[in-house]
């Protein structure tokens, strides 16, 4: 018996790097399986190839037991193979509706049929329990809802085959539960599930067949009841987990102070909401919450960024209302963005440019006349290179020439290299691999040791953990829990994420 | 009375050309490609529309090959923008130049002459069947030639495909994201190529307006940068045909004035200088929210 | 490492320039001229003789200052499309103040008055910046309408108020004794081309060495990061457009001093726009602006020589440039045939 997708010996190659090689996987009906493994494990890359983005080097695509080759995505979805991106791919000023119909429009006499659209929209929605209002604009929605309508664009579209790529990153461990049933609701209905994921809980909860990648290898299959987390764990590292010794630390005087943060945005949304948070030296406070509750505004608005706040914020006792992002800089704070691209690099330029921004401005990169020292600029480069171990070490290469891993190192060695007072972290370790998360979580904590006091907002769990002294969890624009790291776990927190709290039994 | 009637219809009329150009724009914009080309694609037009005429003595035809010019230096344009990635406003400047420099190549060429070409047959008035006796009605929309006419016609398709045909959400949707539409299996890459084609086809026609619909040549400086205005027309139009056509009004009128007023003793550069103010002032009024977000769409 | 980025960028534009002569000769040929004789009247009507060849370095010469200010505006991501406009404005500011000012002695004559140039240059451009800035409002538009704004603008001022003696609307000649003397031993190339080496040089230390500099070349990379690196947007953009306006202004400050003496109608003939595409072919370098200006220089002065004595059509130039300016704006060609190339080694 066939499968219903089968990969046989799928090799690619990027140039010298392998991401691939020699992978068996398969799916089949009514099976949800997952496919495990690190970042930079290769697991995108194996479903681009499925999915018709990527052509394997070797090896082949069996649909239905018959040899295919998908030459782009058109193929892969004419055969029922659909995916769900972890970047949404809707578009935010169309509907609902428009959104799902898209390349299969009804329609009457030539014109677009709303209602039908309507319809057929609501006919889905229905079935799995959502809660879609058809003719909402995308853009207003939730980031769950906007999950929904992709489930819903994919099951219009025609899917056999449904691929969701860390379908979890964005959800409260209780809308993971709603996303769960949905699965098993699409196993039901004879679809076909794989989940791309680097967790182990939720592998195990959901999965009935297991492939875990190392490396570019499928290091093994397993049924779900025939395995733990551990095992898994050990199929998915080739090494042990680096044990993060959080030293308790005596904190000192407050450097960050926010008080009554009120934010509206353009459309006269409240973005922020009286927000109030102290961060103090020698302290790192973990900022837990789903991204759209405000963060990315609070984040920017620290930076100095954005302007038009009420309330008052603080910084080394420094009222920042009226300061510029480079006076902010210059106060001794440091920030890495959440978009590390848009908003951290010059990729055309060499690394000595780079490592210019936010810094050119200061004596350390000048020599006379303030005129920019190039010498000095290659020093400090140098020294980020074997601080974070930044290969190659180069630093007349252009930064697009590196990959992501080694960019957001040498952000953050730039960042952390000015020996902040604060620094003010999003997302650091983001679609970074295991040996660049740890030396990136190592420079975390050795700031702290120095006596910098740290703003970490993260959605990853583990790290908010091993790192953070305080927690705090923020939900539409206020701060709704906060309290000793000790005093949580991952279930309290996605209790406070998802805007409940626990008066409510 | 007989003269507000007059500017009146010396407004329409000079607005027809820069309606065709910003509708033009409207298609290749909301497909994501940058217009900045129109100047380019009307003076292919107004030029390629003479010479068909010239050569086949037939007006009708003349405009159809023009149309086929624009619509082919467009897919050019196209080519450079979609599948070499060009920055767009470079590429955009340079068929501008392109065009004006082979325009007047051929003008040197088949002409001999470097500001007028030869007379050509024209479009004829039309007067329309039963408004044509209506007093004041019959000055206002009856008597123009039927490329004004058409003009209609074309706003009126132009609106229906953008916001009621099927393909219209994949050509907005191409224009915001055109992965998200790849990613749904359809070919934006083509959507693009089509809008711009037609981009250029249309803006062509608007260009001929110029030359076979007024008068009956061509003559160098004659689109005098009524494609860079009609970038200012559908900004303020948000890219809506039927906005373009009611604010290409507002500046036929101010370029009316601009006739009009050469009687009085206001110097006449400061008239002439009206519709680009017109430009500059439309551009402020119409500032969008998005901060920092030029013309140019990747 | 840093020459291999240098042959690379250069070898870019030159790859643009064979492209642009390959497509050229096709529409040439089209029109119905002979390509053959169309290059070789260029190339010797260009750098034929040694009076040839100083008519084309004094071509270059507004050409330079036209590159270095496409340069500047490219550089911080704008474009300026109205040089034009702004050589116009300083023209005719050099012109007319220049008039008024004959009592100074010479080199403090054009100095102040080269100065007044730069000046109205860099207000001319500086209202397309601020509305920019301030309405977001799109500065290709902005800056064409105001190229044809100074050009009325100017003939309204030569036409009428500011009117020579005679038939032709220009405005009163500058004393000789005023201009921009020759080079010893030419007739043709005076010392601007100094002047315009000079300013070249000045604005290459001031991109590498500069912190504001430094910024402009952030804000044209990507803005969003210049931002986030402590680098102010409004004041950065609108001080690239004023300096692209101030060195358009001096261009035209050059025209007047160095070639014509007064304001003439169609003094300008399009060295705007050269400028943006010798920019594009330079790749915003000066080393780059140099060669480009020289070789678009020598297309001038080439193009007249055709025209003469071939009786081709001296427009054809503005479609060869056309073809450069697109050639170079696509990446993806030079990647395409670097790639095609490596397939058949």
């Amino acid at each position: 018996m066939s499968h219903l997708l089968e990969t046989k010996n799928l090799t690619k190659m990027f140039g010298d790097f392998t991401a691939n090689s020699n992978v068996n996987f398969w799916c089949d009906e009514s099976v949800v399986t997952s496919l495990l493994g690190e970042n930079g494990a290769g697991k995108s890359t194996l479903m681009k190839m499925i999915y018709g983005l990527y052509r394997p080097d070797a090896g082949e695509i069996l649909f239905d037991g018959k040899k295919v080759k998908f030459k782009s995505p058109r193929d892969a979805i004419s055969k029922g193979i659909q995916m769900v991106h972890q970047h949404f791919m809707i578009i935010d000023e169309l509907t609902v509706a428009e959104n799902i119909v898209m390349g299969k429009e009804p329609q009457r006499m030539g014109i677009y049929s709303k209602t039908e659209a309507q319809r057929l929209v609501n006919e889905i929605s229905d079935n799995y329990g959502f809660m879609i209002d058809p003719k909402e604009k995308v853009g207003n929605l939730s980031v769950g809802e906007k999950q929904k309508v992709e489930i819903i664009k994919a099951l219009y579209q025609g899917a056999k085959v449904l691929i969701l790529d860390e379908p979890t990153a964005v959800l409260t461990p209780q809308e993971t539960e709603g996303l769960f049933k949905v699965i098993r609701r699409l196993k039901a209905d004879d679809k076909s599930v794989i989940i791309i994921t680097h967790k182990l809980h939720e592998t195990i909860e959901i999965a009935d067949e297991i492939f875990v990648l190392r490396h570019g290898i499928m290091s093994g299959f397993i049924n779900k009841e025939d395995t733990n987390v551990y095992q898994l764990s050990q199929m998915m590292v080739d090494h042990e987990p680096k044990e993060f010794v959080k030293e308790p630390k005596a904190p000192g005087k407050e450097a960050l102070s926010v008080k009554n943060l009120t934010y509206y945005d353009k459309l006269g949304a409240k973005v922020l909401d009286e927000l109030n948070l102290q961060v103090r030296s020698g302290e790192i406070y973990g900022m837990a919450g789903i991204e759209g509750n405000g963060q990315l505004e609070f984040f920017e608005i620290l930076a100095g960024i954005m302007k038009g706040w009420s309330g008052e914020i603080e910084i080394l006792n420094q009222n920042i209302k009226q300061k510029s992002v480079k006076e902010i800089i210059q106060m001794g704070v440091s920030c890495i963005h959440s978009d590390r691209t848009e908003r951290g690099l010059l990729l055309d330029l060499d690394v000595k440019m780079n490592v210019l921004l936010g810094n050119q401005f200061s004596t350390q990169m000048q020599s006379k006349y303030q005129l920019l020292d190039y010498k000095k600029t290659a020093i400090t480069a140098s020294e980020i290179f074997e601080q974070y171990q930044v290969t190659p070490a180069n630093v007349d290469m252009p930064l697009k020439s590196f990959s992501g891993g080694n960019q957001q190192k040498i952000i953050i060695g730039r960042e952390f290299l000015r020996h902040p007072r604060l620094a003010i972290v999003a997302h650091p370790t983001r679609g970074v691999d295991i040996g660049v998360c740890e030396i990136i979580r190592e420079n975390i904590l050795e700031l702290k040791r120095n006596g910098s006091a740290v703003l970490l907002i993260t959605a990853d769990f583990d790290e908010l953990f091993q790192l953070s002294d305080r927690i705090g969890v923020m939900f539409e624009g206020k701060i709704v829990t906060e309290g000793r790291a000790e005093e949580y776990t991952p279930i309290r927190l996605g209790l406070y994420m998802g805007g409940g709290n626990e008066d409510e039994k | 009375m007989n003269s507000i009637l007059s500017l009146i219809s010396t407004s329409i009329r000079l607005a027809v050309p820069l309606g065709y150009a910003s509708i033009a724009g409207s298609i290749s914009e909301t497909a994501g490609i940058l217009a900045l080309g129109l100047e380019g694609f009307m003076m292919i037009g107004a030029f390629m529309g003479v010479l068909g005429a010239f050569y086949t003595g037939n007006v009708i035809l003349g405009i159809l090959m023009a149309a086929g010019a624009g619509a082919i230096f467009a897919l050019i344009f196209g080519f450079f923008c979609i599948q070499l990635k060009s920055n767009q406003v470079v590429a955009g400047v340079g068929m501008n130049i392109i065009a004006e420099g082979l325009v007047s190549v051929l003008m040197i060429a088949i002409f001999g002459s470097k500001g007028k070409s030869e007379l050509v047959p024209s479009l004829q008035k039309l007067d329309i069947p039963i408004l044509k006796n209506i007093p004041i009605i019959k000055d206002i929309f009856s008597g123009y030639t039927g490329l004004a006419y058409f003009l209609i016609l074309v706003m009126i398709i132009a609106w229906i495909v953008i916001y009621k045909a099927p393909i219209g959400i994949r050509l907005r949707a191409t224009g915001i994201n055109s992965e998200v539409v790849d990613s749904l299996g359809l070919r934006s890459g083509l959507i693009k190529y089509i809008s711009v084609a037609a981009c250029g086809a249309i803006a062509a026609i608007g260009g001929t307006f110029l030359s076979l619909s007024q008068l009956n040549f061509y003559s160098k400086d004659m689109v005098a940068g009524r494609g860079y205005i009609a970038l200012a027309i559908f900004v303020f139009a948000k890219k809506n045909p039927a906005l373009c056509v009611l604010i290409s009004l507002l500046f036929g009128f101010t370029e009316a004035i601009h006739l009009r007023m050469q009687k009085f003793p206001i110097s006449s550069q400061f008239l002439a200088m009206l519709p680009y103010l017109c430009t500059i002032i439309v551009l402020i009024v119409s500032a969008t929210n998005n901060k920092k977000q030029k013309l140019v769409v990747k | 490492m840093k020459n291999r980025k240098y042959i690379h960028q250069m070898g870019t534009s030159l790859l643009s320039i064979v492209i642009a002569v390959i497509i050229g000769s096709i529409v040439i040929g089209l029109c119905g001229y002979s390509p053959v004789l169309a290059y070789t009247a260029l190339l010797k009507g260009a750098f034929g003789s040694p009076a040839l060849l100083m008519t084309t370095l004094e071509k270059s010469i507004p050409l330079i200052f036209c590159g270095i200010a496409a340069m500047i505006s490219f550089k911080c991501g704008l474009f300026n499309i109205g040089i034009e406009g702004q050589l116009i404005m300083g023209a005719i500011t050099y012109a007319l103040i220049g008039l008024k000012l004959q009592w100074l002695p010479m080199p403090l004559h054009i100095l102040v008055c080269s100065i007044l140039a730069m000046l109205a240059g860099a207000l001319w451009s500086s209202i397309a910046a601020i509305l920019k800035v301030t309405r977001n409002a799109n500065e290709v538009v902005t800056t064409v309408m105001l190229n044809y704004i100074a050009i009325y603008f100017t003939e309204f001022l030569v036409a009428g108020p500011f009117m020579a003696e005679g038939m032709i609307a220009q405005s009163n000649a500058l004393d000789e004794r005023k201009m921009i003397p020759f080079i010893p031993g030419s007739s043709k190339l005076t010392w601007a081309c100094v002047i315009a080496l000079v300013f070249l040089i000045v604005i290459a230390l001031f991109y590498k060495y500069t912190v504001t500099g430094y910024n402009m070349i952030a804000t044209g990379i990507n803005f969003k990061a210049a931002e986030a690196g402590g680098i102010r947007m409004n004041s950065t953009c609108i001080l690239s457009m004023a300096l692209s306006g101030a060195i358009a202004g001096l261009g035209g400050a050059m025209l007047v001093s160095a070639t014509y003496g007064r304001f003439v109608l169609d003094m300008s003939s399009g060295y705007g726009f050269d400028g943006m595409a010798i920019a594009v072919l330079g790749q915003n370098s000066a080393i780059g602006v140099l060669f480009s200006s020289i070789l678009f220089g020598g297309l001038r002065t080439g193009s007249l020589y055709m025209a003469m004595f071939e009786g081709i059509p001296s427009e054809l130039v503005s479609i060869l440039q056309g073809v450069i300016i697109l050639v170079i704006s696509a990446p993806m060609l030079v990647r395409y045939l670097q790639v095609w190339r490596k397939k058949y080694e």
